[in-house]
This record gives structure tokens, sequence and C-alpha cells, in this order.
């Protein structure tokens, strides 16, 4: 089937039955006795506003829903055929982590100066939340209530995990080569927001040796002059 | 490594505070600690914990840790000395007042004064201002470790760096103004003399490059370093079985996983505390798992040991000269 296996991202440029113009989807397996094909997708939620107890929000970005799509295997090999859904290249890291890639996370990791937890460990952790799968994931990926038992499954672990994490755990795991680097945190997010254009009271940075309210948060305008006048001051020093 | 903080009155005479009589054990105190008033500028600080120390280890630079981890995998290891001021004044030998060296005739370290003038470098001595009279200050060296062997305890000397060229060039506390002829000379010295200043009383020293330690196996030993303080409390019993479950798992070639989910349904332990025996008994050698080839991952196949770490690397741990 033009080398469509476990992980290979689907596209369907017009649309095809459940799948929109525009998505990728994953394939994740065609069960030859249950007859129908597994995608998963990777639905993004939107910003959530969390207000906290002091009273100052912050937008969480949720990490995508997974939704699994089921289609007739002969439907699916017939729309594979006519070009109507057509198979992509494999992807090593999922796309909201696609800032990580070519790093060697490893060493990043090991780079960090008295951790609390290092981000191996939870990786480890949330692909034990799931290894108990693995070993019957064929049958579950063929199963009619394949999240009903992914369900269960988190919700007998010790601790109990989150459900709808370990989905989208276990089927980012198989979507991308089982590659344990795909469960990463997304680091590469931190502290990214635009403070240029985010107005706040507060003072930003570190606090002034004339009290920690002294000063003023720097904004556009002021970043262009500085920039400006450094260049135009600078000199050999 | 380097000091790239510059010496005064008040840190030399808490540095001998410190290291006078260096006390062995939970109470020994660095003469630089890893703290933010201490570590020199641009150095990456960070302490690690020992279980057999029963103390954090304050480490400057990724290589030292890196060097460091390789040490405390060393069973014959019993104590371990670091950033320790070289004595520029004579002093007892480093093993003086240990209880295991109680039978011990030991011989005393000459200084580095003594030293340097032997060998004509006395203007490179590091010194200190003190109300307007220069007063000799101390070189501080990386790691002094102290083994057992059937002959009885000693100690070997470390001196880490991150490549090898660092040791005829320095790169620490080196600026454009630096004179790197000069450094250089003086670099030589300060190593010329360490080296002497323990080869008299038969320590020698390793001088070691980081950069050419096998990267993967000094980051599964760190790793499992990161383990050392978490607690199981666990049985004997329960250890046991673990323990007897990993060798099993590992001649099979089953993931630790795989391990931790059957002993978790089959006694009940749970898996987080098999993580910590896991990673205790792959660094106390309980569980000889390959540290050379690739990471230790919980759902990759344990692979059986092909190159000991020790074996690899005895002739840092063995007795001089």
């Amino acid at each position: 089937m033009s080398g469509i296996c476990a992980g290979t991202p689907i596209t369907a440029p017009q649309g095809y039955r459940r799948l929109r113009a525009g998505t990728t989807y994953y394939f994740l397996r065609s069960s030859p006795s249950a007859r129908v094909v597994t995608l998963v997708e990777f639905a993004p939620r939107r910003t959530k506003e969390i207000v906290s107890k002091e009273g100052t929000t912050k937008n969480l970005r949720p990490l995508p829903f997974p939704v699994l799509i089921r289609l007739q295997r002969i439907d699916f090999e017939e729309a594979v055929l006519s070009a109507e859904i057509l198979p992509g290249k494999h992807e090593v890291l999922p796309p909201w982590l696609s800032g990580l890639e070519g790093l060697d996370l490893e060493e990043v990791d090991a780079e960090r100066v008295n951790p609390a937890r290092r981000h191996r460990d939870r990786i480890d952790d949330k692909i034990g939340s799931f290894y108990g799968l693995l070993s019957d994931i064929e049958s579950i990926l063929d199963s009619d209530n394949t999240e009903q038992i992914i369900n269960r499954h988190a919700r007998s672990q010790q601790p109990t995990q989150n459900e709808s994490r370990v989905r989208l755990w276990l089927f980012t795991y198989l979507a991308f080569g089982r590659n344990r680097y795909a469960l990463h945190y997304p680091t590469h997010k931190i502290g990214r927001w635009d403070r240029l254009n985010t107005p706040s009271k507060a003072k930003r940075g570190a606090p002034s040796a004339d009290g920690k309210g002294y000063g003023f948060n720097t904004t556009g305008d002021m970043h262009d002059r500085i920039l400006k006048s450094y260049s135009a001051l600078a000199g050999i020093g | 490594m380097g000091q790239a903080r510059a010496m005064t009155a008040n840190r030399l005479k808490e540095i001998l505070r410190r290291q006078r009589v260096p006390e062995f054990g939970a109470g020994y105190e660095p003469a630089i600690k890893a703290t933010r008033e201490e570590a020199p500028a641009g150095s990456r600080p960070a302490t690690v914990w020992s279980q057999l120390l029963a103390r954090d280890v304050h480490t400057l630079s990724v290589p030292e840790r890196k060097v460091l981890a390789l040490l405390l995998y060393c069973p014959s290891l019993f104590e371990l000395q670091e950033q320790r001021m070289l004595p520029f004044l004579p002093a007892p030998h480093p093993l003086h007042g240990h209880p295991r060296a109680k039978n011990e005739s030991l011989r005393d370290l000459r200084g580095t004064l003594a030293v340097a003038e032997e060998r004509g470098c006395l203007s490179f001595h590091p010194s200190v201002n003190v109300d307007g009279e220069e007063v000799p200050a101390c070189w501080i060296g990386d790691f002094l470790g102290f083994f057992t062997d059937r002959l009885g305890p000693y100690c070997v000397n470390f001196n880490v760096k991150s490549t090898r060229e660092e040791f005829a060039v320095p790169q620490v506390g080196i600026s454009v103004r630096t004179d790197k002829a000069r450094a250089a000379v003086k670099e030589g010295f300060r190593h010329l003399v360490e080296r002497e200043l323990y080869a008299d009383i038969e320590i020698r020293t390793v001088e070691v490059a980081a950069d050419e330690l096998p990267p993967m196996l000094t980051a599964n030993l760190l790793q499992q370093l990161q383990w050392q303080k978490r607690e199981h409390l666990l049985s004997d019993e329960q250890v046991q079985i673990v323990l007897d479950g990993f060798n099993l798992g590992l001649v099979r070639r089953a993931t630790p996983l795989n391990v931790m989910v059957s002993i978790e349904q089959t006694h009940g332990i749970p898996r987080y505390k098999q993580r910590i025996l896991f990673e205790q008994g792959v660094f106390a050698r309980k569980i000889r798992i390959d540290l050379f080839d690739s990471h230790i991952f919980t759902e990759k196949p344990m692979l059986p040991e092909r190159t000991d770490a020790l074996e690899a690397y005895a002739n840092w741990f063995r007795r001089g000269p």
C-alpha cells in the first residue's frame, strides 16, 4: 500500500469522508481481521485563560487532543490508489515539538544544573503509564472500544493517570516511530512569549537597586531606540 | 578546574579554616563550594549527592561531574575530597587521622612553596595582599580519591580539564589582554608543582581530559547518580526479589519496564520504588548492564555488560607510583 505504515502522515487535499482537507492524520494500523484502518488526529485545543489566586491571568496552551478515526479498509485503499488520500514523509517528532528537531535532547537534559526532575525521567513516567498496553496494542487498536480500554488502563495505574493524556502519549508514541523524544516536554516554547506587545503593570526583570518597582518595562519604541543608539554610539571598549 | 575568581585575604582565611585539617566524611568542606558566591564566573557549579560520602560533592564544571561519576562508581573508593587546597606550607599526609590509616607510616606533604622554590618557579606561586604585605596563597586541586586494596589505603590525585590541550594552554581566566605564552608557562609550572607535591609522598596524579571519556558511559553514570538520594524503604526480602527480577530480565534481554510491570503485578511492589532500586543497583554493580553502547532507557531491552568500566579505567584507580 505505497509504503504506508504506522506513523505515515496522511492528508486528503480535497477531503475524503471523515478526513478534512488541510488536516494531517497519522496512520496507526490497518486491521486484517476487522477490515478497518485506524488513523489518529492530534486536534489542537484552544488556548485557555487561567486566573491565578493573586488575580493575574495566564494563557495556557493545552497539548492537542487525540481523536481516533476509522475508515473501511477497502475505501481507504481505493482512495490511496486514486490519490484522494496522500501519504506523506515520516516525521521524527510531532508538530508541537518541531522546534526540538536536530537537538541531542539527552545532552541538553544532562546539561541542566541540579534539576528537580530530568525530562528523561518524565518521559519514562509517560511511557510507563501505557507500557502495559504495548504488548497487546494490535488487538487494542482493532477493538471497537480502543479508547475505553486505554482509559481503563490509565485509571488502573498507581497513581491514577489522566485518561486523555495517556491516550495522547500512547498515540504519539506509536505515530512517531516509538520515539521516546516524541513525548518530550516542549521546552523550546518556554519564555518565548511576546513581551513587547504584552502590556503589564508589574515591573519585569531583575529588581533594581532603587527598589523592585523602579523603572519602566521596555516598549517597542524604546526597544528600537536602544538598538539604534547602540549601533550609533558603540565603540571598541 | 581553574580559579577565575581572584584570591582575597578573606577568601584565603576561609579556605584555611576549611582546609587546614580537612575532615573526613560528611564534615568535609571544599575550598570552593558550588554556590553562586564562591564558584568562578562562567563555571557550571552543581552539587552531586553521594551515598558513600553521605554528603553533597561540590563540582564546578561538567567535565568534573563526568569524572566524579566514574570515581564514585569505583567500589574501592572509600573517601573523596574535592576542591582540595594544595597546602603551601608543610602539612600532614592526606590520610593522616583516618581510622583506616592508623597503622600506616605516612610522610608529610612538603608544601607547594618548597616545591616551587626547588623548581625555580616561585614567581608563579599564587599570593595575596594582606594589609599591604604579599603573603602566599594556595592552588586548589580537583579531586583527591582515597582508595583501598589488599596493601591498605592509598590516594590518587585527579586533575580534570575538558580537553588535553588545556593542560598546556589554560582556557579559564584568560582574556584578550592575557599574555598567552606566560599563561602557558604558568599553567605548566602549576601542574608540575601539583604532580611533584603529591609524587613526593607516593600519590599519583592522573590528568584527565573529560572529552576523552566515552560520552555514553558518563551519561549513564550521571543519570544513575541522580537517583542516589532517593529512598525505596523496601525490606531486604523485597529488595532481593526486585534485584533478582532485573538480573533475570537482563539474561532474557527484557526491558526494565517489562520487569517492573510484572513485579508490580506479582508482588505489588510499586514501580517507582523498583526504579530507584534499578538505578541504584546498576551503580552499585549489582545489575551488570552495558554502560558503554547506549543510554539505559526503561523501554529498551537491557544488554549484558561487555566492557567493565572499572577494567577500562583500571589505570586511574591503581596504587602509585
